[in-house]
C-alpha cells in the first residue's frame, strides 16, 4: 500500500502540473479582453493599460505562467477580477458549500442506488425489477436543471415546504463556522435549530444532484449482483443452509461492490461538474456557481484556480477509491 | 437431378435474410416492453427532426407581443412564451438541433477516439503510452467543467458547443478502442492474418472492426442521449444556442425566470428533452441486452 502511494502521489502532482499548463493556455486564448471586462466598455486606453499592468496582463505569456506557478506554491491563487477579492478567499467561502452539497448528494445516491440495485437483482423479472429499471433509466435521462426548476416550482413556490437559495436562514446564521461545513459547524456549536435549517436548505439541491449518480449506481449494482449470484460460492452458501439475507449481504453484495466502488469514485467527479448547473438553478453559493460566473466573465485567475481545485479533488477521490479496493478485496495489491 | 430445386436462388437467399431480420426485430421488440418504448420514442424524435418545421402550426420565431405568456389552450397547445412565440411550434422545431448536434459530436468523437485508441492498442510501446496518457489528461477534467471552459473560450454558439463536447467525448472512445485492440490483437484469427502477410489496415478493417461494432453501437446509442443533454445544459448556461434558435436548453433558460407564474414556458421543452434522452437510453439498454451474449445466457 505504501509503495502504491509513493508511486501514485508524484504521478498525481505531474498530472496537476500539466493541468496548470492546459488551464493557463485555455484561459489566455479567450478572445475577450479581461481588462475591458473589468473597466467597462467606456474605459479609456490609459485605464485599460493601468489595469493590464496591475494584473501583469501585459507581460509575455511564459512570464505570466512562471509568475502564476510561483504564486501557486506560495498559496496565492491571484485576484478575481469579478469579485475584486483574492481567489483563495472566494474558494475558502464557496468550496465548503459545494463539498457539503456533493457529500449529501452522494450519500443519497449511494444508499438509494445500492438499495434499488440489490432489490431489482433479487426480484429479477418481477414488477420491482421493471419499476427499478425504469426509474434508473429515467434518472439518467432527466435534465438536472429542468428537474431543479420543477422541484422548486412544486416544493418551494406551490407547497412552501422547503426554503430556496442560500445555505441557511439569515436569522439562524449567527454562530462560528470553523470548518465552513454548516451542518458540522451547527453541531459543534450545539445549535440543533441551525442544523435542521441547513439540512432543509440542502435537501432540494442535493436530491436533484443525486439522481443521476443514484441511477448509475443502481444499474451497476444490479448487473454486478446478477453476475455474482450465478457464482458457485453463492450456490454453496445456500446449500449450507444460510439464510438468504446472509447470502446476499455477506457473500453477494460484498463481491458485487468492487465495480460499484470504482463507479462511485467517478461519480464524485461527475457530481463536482454537475454541481455547476444545480448550483446555478438553486442559487447555491458554491464553487459550481462561482465557476460558471468566472468562465463567462473571462476571469482568468478564478478559472484556473477552480479547474485545478476540482481536478485535484477528483484525483484524490479516485486515489481513495483505489485504497478502498484493498479493503474490499484483500487479494488486490499494488 | 433437377437443378432448379437443388440450389436456392440469390433472390431466395435475400428473402430469407430479410425474413430473419424482420423476425429478429419483432422478437427484440416483444422481449421487453421497454425495448418497444425506446424504439418508438427514437423514431418519433427522428420524424420530428425531419418534419418538425413543417408540422409546426406557427413559425417558431414569429413574435406576437399581444399574445405573450398565454397558458395552454386549443390555439396554443403548449402556451406562448415571453414574446408571444408558440411553445408547441418551438418544441417541434427544436428536435432537429438536438439530433444534429448529437450526430456531429459523436461522429467526430468516435472517429478521433477510435483512431487514437486502435493506434495506441496496436502500436504499443512508447507511442501507445503517450497516447493513453494524453487521453487520461483529458479524462482528468470533470466533463462539464471542461466543456464549459472550451465553449466559453471559443464563443457562444452551437458550433463552439459541438467542438467543446467533442473534446469531452473522444477520450472515452479511445479507451474503449484500445481495450478492444489489446484483447483482440492476440486472437488466433488475427495472428493467422498477420502470418499470411495481411497489412495493419486489412486486419483492422476485416477482423477488428466487425468485432468492435456491437459494443460501439451500444455505446454510441447511449451517448446520443448524453450528448443531447450536454448540449441543452450548455445552452442553458448561455453558451450554446443563441436567441431566437428554438433549442430546448435555451428555451428552458428563457423560461426560467417565468417559472413561478408561467410554468409552461420552461416545462414543455424540458419534457421533450427528457423523452428524447429516455428513448435513446432505453434503445441503448435494449441493444446491450440483445447483443451481449453473457447477459442473454444469464436470463432464465
Amino acid at each position: 500500500m505504501s509503495r502504491f502511494l509513493i508511486q501514485r502521489i508524484p504521478l498525481t502532482i505531474v498530472v496537476l502540473w500539466v493541468l496548470t499548463v492546459i488551464t493557463f493556455t485555455l484561459s489566455h486564448i479567450i478572445p475577450t479582453d479581461p481588462a475591458r471586462l473589468m473597466a467597462g466598455p467606456k474605459a479609456s486606453p490609459a485605464t485599460l493599460e493601468r489595469i493590464r499592468h496591475r494584473y501583469r496582463l501585459d507581460r509575455p505569456l511564459l512570464e505570466q505562467y512562471a509568475t502564476y506557478v510561483t504564486r501557486l506554491f506560495q498559496g496565492d491563487l491571484g485576484r478575481s477580477m469579478v469579485s475584486r477579492r483574492p481567489v483563495a478567499q472566494d474558494l475558502k467561502e464557496f468550496f465548503p458549500a459545494t463539498v457539503e452539497l456533493v457529500l449529501l448528494a452522494m450519500t443519497i445516491a449511494v444508499v438509494g442506488g445500492l438499495s434499488v440495485g440489490v432489490l431489482t437483482a433479487v426480484y429479477r423479472g418481477g414488477l420491482m425489477d421493471h419499476l427499478g429499471r425504469l426509474f434508473s433509466v429515467a434518472g439518467l435521462s432527466m435534465p438536472a436543471f429542468w428537474l431543479g426548476l420543477l422541484v422548486q416550482l412544486l416544493v418551494y413556490y406551490r407547497l412552501g415546504w422547503l426554503p430556496f437559495g442560500e445555505r441557511i436562514s439569515t436569522d439562524l446564521s449567527a454562530f462560528n463556522h470553523p470548518t465552513g461545513l454548516f451542518t458540522v459547524d451547527a453541531i459543534l456549536a450545539g445549535r440543533l435549530d441551525a442544523f435542521v435549517d441547513v439540512v432543509k436548505h440542502l435537501i432540494m439541491p442535493a436530491t436533484v444532484l443525486s439522481l443521476e449518480p443514484l441511477a448509475v449506481i443502481a444499474r451497476l449494482t444490479r448487473a454486478s449482483m446478477l453476475e455474482v449470484m450465478l457464482q458457485d460460492y453463492i450456490r454453496t452458501a445456500r446449500a449450507k443452509g444460510l439464510r438468504e439475507q446472509v447470502v446476499l449481504a455477506r457473500h453477494a453484495l460484498k463481491n458485487a461492490l468492487l465495480p460499484t466502488v470504482t463507479m462511485i469514485g467517478m461519480q464524485i467527479g461527475w457530481a463536482l461538474g454537475g454541481s455547476v448547473l444545480v448550483e446555478v438553478i438553486f442559487n447555491w453559493p458554491g464553487v459550481g456557481r462561482y465557476a460558471a460566473k468566472s468562465i463567462l466573465s473571462a476571469d482568468h485567475s478564478a478559472v484556473m484556480a477552480i479547474t485545478l481545485l476540482i481536478a485535484a479533488t477528483y484525483l484524490v477521490a479516485n486515489m481513495v477509491v483505489d485504497v478502498l479496493y484493498v479493503t474490499l478485496d484483500p487479494r488486490i495489491s499494488y | 437431378m433437377n437443378r432448379n430445386h437443388a440450389f436456392a436462388t440469390y433472390n431466395e437467399i435475400e428473402d430469407r435474410r430479410l425474413a430473419r431480420l424482420v423476425k429478429s426485430t419483432v422478437r427484440y421488440l416483444k422481449r421487453d416492453w421497454l425495448n418497444a418504448l425506446g424504439v418508438s420514442l427514437v423514431l418519433l424524435v427522428f420524424l420530428l427532426a425531419i418534419f418538425g418545421d413543417r408540422a409546426a402550426p406557427y413559425s417558431p420565431t414569429h413574435v406576437d407581443i399581444e399574445s405573450r405568456l398565454q397558458p395552454t389552450s386549443s390555439v396554443h397547445l403548449f402556451g406562448t412564451d415571453h414574446v408571444g412565440r408558440d411553445v408547441f411550434s418551438r418544441v417541434l422545431s427544436g428536435a432537429k438541433y438536438s439530433i444534429w448536434m448529437a450526430t456531429v459530436v459523436l461522429t467526430v468523437a468516435v472517429t478521433v477516439g477510435i483512431g487514437v485508441g486502435l493506434l495506441a492498442g496496436f502500436a504499443g510501446g512508447l507511442v501507445g503510452e503517450l497516447l493513453m496518457r494524453l487521453t487520461d489528461l483529458f479524462l482528468a477534467f470533470p466533463g462539464l467543467i471542461f466543456a464549459i471552459a472550451v465553449a466559453a473560450t471559443l464563443g457562444r454558439s452551437l458550433t463552439s458547443t459541438a467542438i467543446a463536447l467533442t473534446t469531452v467525448y473522444w477520450p472515452w472512445y479511445a479507451r474503449m478502442a484500445r481495450g478492444q485492440a489489446l484483447s483482440l490483437k492476440n486472437e488466433e484469427y488475427v495472428l493467422a492474418a498477420r502470418c499470411t502477410g495481411a497489412s495493419l489496415l486489412r486486419i483492422l478493417g476485416r477482423h477488428i472492426w466487425p468485432n468492435m461494432l456491437p459494443i460501439l453501437l451500444i455505446q454510441v446509442t447511449l451517448d446520443v442521449g448524453y450528448a443531447i443533454l450536454s448540449t441543452a445544459g450548455l445552452s442553458f448556461l448561455g453558451l450554446g444556442a443563441q436567441p431566437p434558435q428554438p433549442e430546448w436548453g435555451a428555451m428552458i433558460l428563457e423560461g426560467r425566470q417565468y417559472m413561478r407564474d408561467f410554468w409552461w414556458v420552461a416545462t414543455f421543452p424540458g419534457l421533450a428533452l427528457f423523452i428524447t434522452v429516455l428513448g435513446f437510453n432505453l434503445l441503448g439498454d435494449g441493444l446491450r441486452d440483445w447483443l451481449d451474449p453473457r447477459l442473454r445466457k444469464g436470463r432464465t
